[in-house]
Order: C-alpha cells, then sequence, then structure tokens
C-alpha cells in the first residue's frame, strides 16, 4: 500500500466520522477481503471468519468516533479482528478441549493444484491460535514487529520469540507430514 | 526472508476470493448498521434538544406563573442548566466536526503532495492530482434534482412554520378567559402598601348589572386584598379574596347604596381596588390554565424568533464554510 492509499484511507475514515454512509460502503470494500482473508487463515473456517468480520465492523461503527488518529485505523481495525478471533477460540475452548480440537483439523486434503501451498495451508491449520495470529499479521498482512506488538498489546521481544516458535513449529510439522522443508 | 518465509507468505497470500454475491450481501449488511446507527444518532441528538427546549419553555411558564421566591430561584436555575446542557451539545458537535474538517483539508494537501511526488519521481507530466471526494460532491451538487428538492423542502417548512406561530398563538390565548370588556364603574378606592388598617367605604350603584366585578389594578405587581361588600342595612353578599388576576363575580348589582370594608393582605406597592358591573364573568384561570397560556405563547415567541434565527444561523455557516457538512 503506497502513502496516497494510505492517506485515501485516512480520508474515507474522517468522511465515515462525519457520518457519510457512501464513504463507509467505500471503506467496507476496501477491507472486506483482506480482514475476510486474515480472519480466515487465523480460524481456518470461512464461515467462522465472515462472522468474525461482521462482529469487527459492528465493533468498529461503535467505535469509530472515538478513533483519535485515523492514520491508525489499519492497525485498530486488525486489533479488533484480532480480539474477535480470540473471543472465537475462548468460547471455543470452553466447549471442547483444545487437544480435542487439534485432532480434528484436518491434514493435507485431497490432490490441491498447488501442492506445496497446500501443505504450507494444511500445517498452518494446526498451529496454535497465537502463532497463527502472528504469522499471519506478519507475512498475510505486512505488519512490522512493532506494529503486531501495539495491535497484540505485547512487548516487541514477546511477538518477535512467538514468531520464531510459530515458524519453527510450522517448519516441523512440515517435515514431519511431508517431509524436509 | 529466508526461503521458508517467502514460501509462507507466498502461500498464506493467495486465497480463493470469496463469491462477489456473498461478500456484497455482507457489506450491505454492515453498512445498512452503519445507516441505521447514524440515524438513530440524529434522531436521538433532535430528541435531546426538542425535549431540552420543551422543559426549558414548561420551567419558564411556572417560573412566570408562580410567586413564590424560593421556587422562582429553582426554575431559574434548572433553566439555566438545561439552556448550558443543549448550548454545549451544540458546541461539542461542532468542535467535533470542525477538528474532522480541519485534519480532512490536510490529509487532503498531504495526498496532493503524495501525487505530485509519484509524478515527479515517474517523470510524468505535473498536473494537479484528482481529490476523489471534491470530484464526487461537485457533481452531486451540480445534479438538477437537489436545488428543486431543497426548494420544495423549504417552501414545506416555511408554511409549516407560518401555520405553526398563528396556531400556538391561538391554543396560547384560548386558556386564557377574557376579562370582561363593558365593566360599569361604582366605586374605585386607591390604596397604598403600607395601607394595613381595615378600611369602609360606601357605593351606590345606579345602573344595574347582573354581578358585582371587582378588580386590583396594580400594574403588573401580585397584590390581594380582602373584601367584604353588602347592601347597606343587610349581610354580606360576597365576603372573600381578590387577587390581581382574579376574574370573579357576585351578588347582582341592583340600585341601591352599598358598603365594603377592606383589608389589604400583599401588595408590592400602591394598587387601585375597583368595584364594578357586568353582565357575564367567565370566571379566574386555573393554574393549570395559566401555565398553559405562558407555555403557549412562549412557543409561539420562540417559533417566531428563535426558527428564523437558527435558519439564518445555518445559512451563515454554509457561506463561511462551503464545505457540505451535517451540522
Amino acid at each position: 500500500m503506497d502513502r496516497s492509499d494510505s492517506i485515501q484511507d485516512d480520508l474515507l475514515v474522517l468522511q465515515c466520522q462525519q457520518g457519510d454512509a457512501g464513504c463507509f460502503d467505500r471503506l467496507v470494500r476496501r477491507w472486506q477481503q483482506p480482514l475476510l482473508n486474515y480472519a480466515y487463515r487465523v480460524t481456518g473456517d470461512w464461515a467462522v471468519a465472515q462472522d468474525i468480520v461482521q462482529e469487527t465492523w459492528l465493533a468498529v461503527i461503535r467505535g469509530l468516533i472515538t478513533l483519535k488518529d485515523v492514520a491508525y485505523f489499519r492497525t485498530w481495525l486488525y486489533r479488533i479482528a484480532s480480539h474477535k478471533c480470540q473471543d472465537h477460540w475462548r468460547r471455543k475452548q470452553t466447549r471442547q478441549g483444545f487437544a480435542e480440537e487439534l485432532q480434528k483439523q484436518p491434514l493435507a486434503t485431497g490432490a490441491p493444484p498447488n501442492a506445496e501451498r497446500a501443505d504450507i495451508d494444511a500445517s498452518f491449520r494446526r498451529l496454535p491460535p497465537d502463532s497463527r495470529t502472528v504469522l499471519a499479521l506478519m507475512y498475510l498482512e505486512d505488519f512490522s514487529i512493532g506494529e503486531i506488538a501495539g495491535l497484540l498489546s505485547l512487548p516487541e521481544g514477546t511477538v518477535k520469540s512467538r514468531l520464531f516458535h510459530a515458524r519453527q513449529q510450522l517448519r516441523q510439522l512440515l517435515e514431519k507430514d511431508y517431509g524436509p522443508v | 526472508m529466508d526461503p521458508f518465509e517467502l514460501k509462507l507468505k507466498n502461500a498464506l497470500t493467495r486465497n480463493e476470493p470469496i463469491a462477489p454475491a456473498e461478500l456484497a450481501a455482507l457489506n450491505d449488511n454492515i453498512v445498512k448498521s452503519f445507516a441505521r446507527k447514524q440515524r438513530g444518532f440524529h434522531r436521538l441528538l433532535a430528541v435531546y434538544l426538542a425535549v431540552m427546549c420543551l422543559l426549558i419553555f414548561a420551567l419558564m411558564a411556572l417560573f412566570m406563573a408562580t410567586s413564590d421566591l424560593k421556587m422562582c430561584l429553582l426554575f431559574a436555575v434548572v433553566i439555566v442548566i438545561l439552556f448550558e446542557g443543549t448550548a454545549l451539545m451544540k458546541l461539542w458537535f461542532w468542535v467535533m466536526h470542525s477538528k474532522i474538517a480541519t485534519l480532512r483539508e490536510i490529509k487532503l494537501l498531504q495526498l496532493a503532495v503524495a501525487e505530485l511526488k509519484t509524478q515527479a519521481s515517474t517523470g510524468a507530466q505535473t498536473t494537479a492530482p484528482a481529490l476523489p471526494d471534491d470530484a464526487d460532491e461537485s457533481a452531486a451538487a451540480s445534479t438538477p434534482t437537489e436545488p428543486s428538492k431543497g426548494r420544495l423542502r423549504r417552501a414545506f417548512l416555511i408554511v409549516a412554520w407560518l401555520l405553526a406561530v398563528p396556531a400556538l398563538v391561538y391554543f396560547g390565548w384560548r386558556q386564557t378567559p377574557c376579562p370582561p370588556q363593558d365593566v360599569t364603574t361604582y366605586l374605585e378606592r386607591a390604596n397604598s402598601a403600607a395601607d394595613a388598617a381595615q378600611w369602609q367605604q360606601s357605593f351606590t350603584v345606579t345602573q344595574a348589572r347582573q354581578h358585582f366585578y371587582p378588580q386590583l389594578l396594580t400594574g403588573g405587581k401580585p397584590a390581594r386584598a380582602w373584601i367584604s361588600v353588602a347592601a347597606e342595612n343587610h349581610e354580606p353578599m360576597y365576603t372573600g379574596p381578590v387577587d390581581t388576576e382574579s376574574i370573579i363575580g357576585f351578588g347582582q348589582a341592583a340600585p341601591g347604596r352599598y358598603v365594603v370594608k377592606g383589608r389589604t393582605e400583599q401588595a408590592g406597592g400602591n394598587f387601585t381596588l375597583r368595584i364594578g358591573g357586568v353582565d357575564e364573568v367567565p370566571g379566574t384561570p386555573s393554574p393549570g390554565q395559566s401555565f398553559l397560556r405562558l407555555f403557549f405563547l412562549m412557543l409561539s415567541a420562540a417559533a417566531t424568533v428563535v426558527i428564523p434565527l437558527v435558519w439564518l444561523q445555518n445559512r451563515w455557516i454554509r457561506h463561511i464554510d462551503p464545505e457540505p457538512q451535517r451540522w
């Protein structure tokens, strides 16, 4: 995203803060797909991802007027989405143990069009939610370490160590299921 | 990035796009929620302002109707608080929108600079960058339906206003029983505030009327006298108070000699007691009628003065700040 895009986003957010529904429509269209992709990566389920994105936008509608610096809209948006994902996992954990959930995660399925990608997808879905979140924010959404730290309310060191462990876990899973990476 | 990280990034960034119809339905729901919330917010503000204004008018009417000093002070304080409440709300709204408008101007400048930078770096011909929202607004403003809609709305509001003012005056006027106009004066006695002792005076009725009609003429100040009126060598036909605004009638004003005894109970200054004769007495207005009369009259005054003032103020704001904003 270049500088002009970022400023145009800021302008859209400002218009939305003034109550312009047309601009909000444009803002939603602009961020809907990236948010869905992120939520899908973290939850591994399109239906859940859609629910999470809808809840995220409802929270945005409620809190948009309180956003002081529009330049942080993207970070704020993903922060809300991350919290919604965490809420989802928490709710799910109360219903069934996490270990059981891991058991249920599918391994490599069928004959994918791109085998390497499918391998990574399947192994990625078997990672714990925290690891998925940091990896998705880092490699899918291109957030910096500092931004991820701010977004998840964690120290930068913790984010770095989580990223390191998440990569290690993913590498191990891939090697275990599909051979050397 | 090492090769594994690149592989991971490639795998994560390639997602199957969601079906356009499904995505559109999702977007529509969200945008409708936003529009609903905005409508709710504006309705809430309108209701808040309307309730505050009605409360202020009601309290002003009570303030005018009561004669108790402590209650007057209480009403005055509450009126000031309510007035401040409306003023602060409007101020908050204005400050918020001004801040957003200023930020928007800054962002537009930043956008122009960023576009010029990009053009300079790519060596493209330098032209003024297109500012997306302004273009939309000017296009919207130039559509022919907008002015006619505005004119219709304005015409409707003017008609509504022209109907509302006389209607409010009429309702206010209806609450007041009109005092009798055709009064035959039999006695006029000037009293001073210090005149606390009981007094007595006689008068003669030459022109017969259906009722006696006592009045206190005080020049607007509240006063109360206690009177007893009797035909000479007869039992009193009325013994009781006469207030500044009371419209009472008693007995039959038949020709003859009458005696009135009186005592001043409350007076803010000099006043005149007049005893006259009338053929019909409509009765004293009740406290509820007094309140409603003042309330409607003040509403009519507000509709006459405040609405045009607010309209002029909004026109002036639009004149000094032509950006279309929701004030």
